[in-house]
């Protein structure tokens, strides 16, 4: 079972780690390719 | 031979319109409907003199000419199409006297098309009782019309309206606002790839789907000497029109309406003399927000209380409940409280936007802006910055779009950098944990202690951007361009729908905005928090055992798991930075969620919740267990002197991920956002200093 949890933290802890990184760094580099305002609900 | 006139009936909604029609064609219409849509308008005639007659079209009510619904598409359609047998010889623009700011956007748009426009004002049996006095000569001049005042209650001016419609061909023609100012080079390019065509109607057929005679709006983008622009930028463009046409709307204002408040009598003018006057416009504003403090600090505490025994027992059943593990610590103890930290503020954010909406929804945030607007000239911004800065006490990214109607650049980039400043609902929690903290009870005038401290960090926030506006004002020697025309609306009751409606949207957005940071961090710092390099980690028992054999199994077991917090990876990382906070009188663990609190600042208590749940995992609430921590010099973490100090640093850094990226993306350099980052976080280190340095 232990090995399992620790699947599940260290998982947990990659998807904790990607959806910073995109939401900071990521993302508004995408939306200003695109070249869309602040509007537009994808910020 | 009698000849007929074509005349169009455009306006914006509730303007008297459809009276005015029923005015001049007596109630002859006749309802029909335009091929394809369901849409209703109106059709009458009326004899103009003895060889003309007037067929008039009232169509229905718009706000303007950039079409976003089946109504306002039909409007378009008929006045970009010559070939419709029904194209206007003139229109006739109908608006109503107490909101000419507004209906004068969509007249700009209607004569701009090339269609002999006359401005018609209604309502003008209103303007004594409203202290409102147009010079009509001025007005004409400027907008390059002829102005019919008529009062269809009282069937006023409509003899005069109809001369005017006779001698229709008088009426220039030219356009009001140049639309190639708002991108020279495209439309330089539109022109040429159309030549001979109105820029206007080719820019209205790009951004709207109207079929206009020859030119199909799908051409245009097959033409190859013409690259048309994505939708955002032509959405943009779109804004920059709408911003030029109400800089040309506030300058013609401004020459030719007079409001005077003093010499109105209807109930709304009395109650204005009231609400916006210099002594007691101020003083019922800071009473009502005083009661507003006082009631979500008082009103929240129940269900506050709630929230936090509620997460506390999802904590314990999920601890008891499934299988021991790593995963199950990281469930019960990091991710659990650290929601738990930012759900248990929706009862205080819910009530802060009950209220605003509320106040809205009245009417009275106009006149606050009003008044506002009053005070802020003397420190060199103008009554366009007052929107940002109320705005901001939301949030101050919307806050600092809403800059962009500035027009003055020095003006706009002030109002840019000094709205961080204004307090955001993302510091609500912050505030709310730290005074229910370290601010004792009791009353002061009968006002609670804790109330106050929140309207005095609200206000020091708001003094602190107005000081800082000043000295870039000086600094910066800017001559202020900009002015300011506001339309104060009519009071009218708060529908209880559309405030629901707000205060739910409001709340959504501030859980599911900060909820997602929160819990990726939760998880994030649980991890570094339950993990840690060498020996002092690994064998913390055992040195804590040998270090005091004497004390029961409970006490090891505590100070174990502060000895391997303080040894953890975030413990190292923060004691790395404590040389730098502890003169502000903080430990490492307010350092760590200072951090974490960058992405955005409700994460700090977050942060805090899951600390102190690894570091004590007994069932006592997130509150309780920050209000019994000791320093190592035995005073409380928590005390008025550095609760206070926190406070103020949090009122004055710019702890805010997203409004740098906002304040980048407006000001198209990193030089502002990085400057603004750099002397915010001085600012509010050194008054925190002071404040801890005095306090303790």
């Amino acid at each position: 079972m232990d090995w399992i949890q620790g699947f599940l933290v260290f998982l947990s802890g990659i998807c904790a780690l990607l959806f910073l990184f995109r939401k900071f760094f990521f993302k508004s580099k995408l939306a200003n390719k695109k070249g869309c305002d602040h509007n537009c609900d994808c910020h | 031979m009698s000849k007929s006139l074509n005349i169009a009936l455009l306006g914006n909604p509730n303007t008297g319109k459809t009276s005015l029609f029923n005015s001049l064609t007596g109630l002859s219409q006749k309802v029909g409907n335009y091929p394809g849509v369901t849409v209703e308008k109106k059709e009458g005639v009326c004899k103009l003199d003895r060889k003309t007659k007037g067929y008039f079209i009232d169509l229905p009510g718009t706000y303007s000419i950039n079409s976003s619904s089946i109504d306002e598409s039909i409007v378009v359609e008929l006045l970009l199409n010559k070939n419709n047998k029904e194209y206007p010889d003139l229109a006739l623009v109908i608006a109503d006297v107490e909101n000419l700011k507004r209906n004068l956007l969509l007249f700009t748009q209607v004569k701009d098309l090339g269609i002999p426009t006359i401005l018609v004002i209604n309502m003008a049996d209103q303007m004594k009782r409203k202290g409102i006095s147009l010079d009509i000569p001025i007005l004409e001049q400027t907008l390059e019309t002829k102005i019919a005042l008529v009062s269809t209650r009282e069937n006023t001016g409509l003899d005069e309206l109809k001369k005017l419609i006779l001698n229709y061909r008088i009426i220039s023609n030219k356009p009001l606002v140049q639309i190639n100012s708002i991108d020279k080079k495209y439309f330089e390019n539109l022109e040429n790839a159309f030549p001979g065509q109105l820029l206007y109607k080719l820019w209205l057929i790009i951004t709207q789907d109207a079929n206009f005679g020859a030119i199909q709006r799908t051409l245009i983008s097959d033409i190859s000497k013409f690259q048309t622009k994505s939708k955002s930028e032509i959405k943009r463009l779109q804004q920059k029109e709408t911003i030029k046409r109400y800089q040309f709307i506030n300058s013609v204002l401004k020459k030719g309406l007079q409001i005077d408040k003093a010499s109105a009598t209807d109930f709304r003018s009395k109650l204005d003399r009231v609400l916006i006057h210099k002594f007691w416009g101020y003083l019922i504003f800071f009473s009502i927000l005083m009661i507003i403090f006082q009631s979500i600090f008082s009103w929240s505490e129940v269900p506050m209380d709630f929230i936090d025994n509620c997460f506390n027992y999802l904590s314990s059943v999920t601890s008891n409940n499934l299988p021991s593990g790593v995963f199950t610590d990281l469930l019960s103890q990091g991710i659990i409280p650290g929601l738990g930290g930012i759900v248990i503020f929706i009862p205080q954010i819910a009530f802060l936007f009950l209220f605003l909406s509320i106040l809205e929804e009245t009417g009275y945030m106009s006149r606050v802006v009003f008044l506002m607007d009053r005070g802020l000239r003397r420190f060199g911004l103008s009554g366009k910055s007052i929107i940002p800065l109320i705005s901001g006490t939301a949030c101050a990214i919307p806050a600092i779009m809403s800059t962009r109607n500035i027009e003055s650049w020095k003006e706009r980039l002030i109002t840019i950098l000094v709205t961080p400043f204004t307090t955001c609902s993302a510091r609500l929690p912050v505030y709310a944990i730290l005074i229910a903290l370290v601010i004792p009870d009791g009353y002061f005038l009968g006002f609670s202690y804790k109330g106050l401290m929140l309207m005095f960090l609200y206000l020091i926030g708001f003094l602190m951007a107005l000081g800082i506006a000043w000295i870039l004002t000086t600094t910066l020697s800017i001559h202020s361009k900009s002015y300011f025309v506001i339309e104060l609306p009519n009071y009218k009751i708060p529908l209880i729908k559309n405030v629901a409606l707000t205060v739910w949207e409001k709340t959504k957005s501030f859980v599911e905005g900060a909820g997602k940071i929160i819990l990726a961090i939760s998880i994030l710092l649980w991890i570094l928090a339950s993990y840690g390099p060498g020996e002092n980690f690994n064998q913390a028992e055992n040195i804590i055992q040998k270090k005091y054999p004497e004390l029961a199994e409970k006490e090891i077991e505590l100070k174990t798991n502060s000895f391997k917090l303080e040894n953890s990876y975030v413990g190292v990382l923060g004691r790395s930075i404590e040389p730098i906070i502890t003169p502000l009188g903080y430990d490492w663990k307010i350092g760590i969620a200072i951090i974490t609190s960058f992405a955005a600042r409700e994460v700090f208590v977050g942060t805090l919740a899951t600390i102190y749940s690894v570091q004590n995992d007994d069932n006592d609430t997130i509150k309780n267990k920050m209000a019994s921590d000791i320093r190592k010099d035995g005073k409380l973490l928590f005390n008025l002197a550095s609760g206070t100090s926190l406070m103020i640093f949090y009122a004055f850094a710019m702890q805010c991920m997203s409004t740098l990226a906002v304040v980048k993306k407006e000001t198209n350099s990193w030089k502002w956002p990085l400057g603004q980052l750099f002397f915010m976080t001085i600012l509010a280190y050194f008054i925190s200093f002071l404040t801890y340095q005095i306090l303790s």
